[in-house]
């Protein structure tokens, strides 16, 4: 498959720019809390809330919500599905950085 | 791997860990009383008495376990309700890491000043030892983050070079075994207690640059 072509393919759950920044972050860790996620991401309350649910409706995050004393917590951590998905997904970036890097118009017509 | 994903893993590593402010805190009381002691020395060899490396370590051990009991906890609250909270994940490599904290500064301390004080070698070793440490904080925790702790150890690595045995004369008017010790032993100190309170701050820093503070979570979260 050419480059450019894999490029388009590429799971539109995982790449939009929020998504792929939680699941970053959560595939460095074993679990993380709802502020640490707001405050790594930037993103408002809402927005991250609605990036947790979609990546747990596919089975990549597990959601937990306790109480630490009245204060409610929420953490996030991959599922086995989601650690694969976000490792083969950076996989296949870096792969294609390095394509691109060495990418010449004759290179793509000759395959 | 990718800078910024490597960033991000750094981040999640400082805020699950005992880092940051505290370790500020150590280095600071580490350099502060690495000066006290050595006056104290002094003072104690002028007066031909001897025996007050116990009330230096003493005091030193009490600060910190003050420190650790009562405001340690704040900065730990601080950060999480400012920050959030992430758990990290544990491997026999972070295991070991700590190695990389305790062995080069047993040797700097035990050998290192030993050392220095009976051989007038052209390097301070108890120096040259502290330099390496930094070197393996870089190694260890910021290789791929940023280069900052290579230059401290590069830093260190010519301060080795010093003449300390002038230094030292010129310091004191004391020229004996006990005298050099004391030396060698607040240098040791001194510089650990520099390298950690960078190393902390830098921390912090990386932590404040790279994580935007927000207001603790409220009910808004529901809809998961």
């Amino acid at each position: 498959m050419s480059l450019f072509k894999e490029m388009t393919e590429l799971d539109k759950l995982l790449h939009e720019p929020a998504r792929l920044a939680i699941m970053t972050a959560l595939a460095n860790c074993e679990a993380a809390n709802f502020v640490f996620l707001q405050s790594l991401t930037g993103l408002s309350k809402g927005n991250l809330s609605s990036h947790l649910t979609k990546l747990e409706e596919a089975n990549f995050v597990y959601i937990e919500k306790t109480f630490v004393g009245k204060i409610p917590n929420t953490s996030a951590s991959l599922t086995e599905n989601g650690a694969k998905a976000i490792g083969e997904h950076w996989k296949k970036l870096d792969e294609m950085r390095t394509s691109a890097k060495s990418w010449k118009p004759e290179t793509e017509h000759a395959t | 791997m990718n800078i910024e994903r490597r960033k991000i893993e750094y981040v999640t590593e400082i805020i699950g860990e005992f880092r940051g402010l505290p370790i500020m805190f150590f280095g600071l009381a580490m350099c502060v009383f690495s000066i006290i002691h050595y006056l104290s020395e002094l003072d104690a060899q002028k007066r031909n008495h001897y025996g007050r490396d116990l009330t230096y370590s003493g005091t030193f051990l009490l600060v910190c376990l003050l420190f650790y009991i009562f405001a340690v906890p704040k900065i730990r609250g601080y950060y999480r309700e400012k920050y959030g909270q992430a758990q990290r994940k544990s491997s026999l490599r972070d295991k070991l890491k700590c190695l990389f904290y305790l062995v080069p500064w047993l040797i700097a301390y035990s050998g290192g000043t030993r050392i220095d004080t009976n051989f007038a070698l052209p390097v301070s070793v108890t120096v040259l030892f502290i330099a390496i440490f930094a070197f393996g904080l870089w190694w260890a925790n910021q290789r791929g983050v940023s280069n900052f702790f290579l230059y401290i150890s590069a830093v260190l690595l010519g301060l080795s070079f010093l003449p300390w045995e002038k230094i030292y004369l010129s310091i004191t008017v004391l020229d004996d075994y006990s005298g050099r010790m004391a030396f060698y032993t607040a240098a040791c100190y001194l510089f650990y207690g520099i390298v950690s309170f960078l190393f902390g701050a830098f921390d912090h820093w990386l932590l404040v640059k790279t994580l935007i503070p927000v207001v603790r979570e409220g009910e808004i979260y529901e809809s998961v």
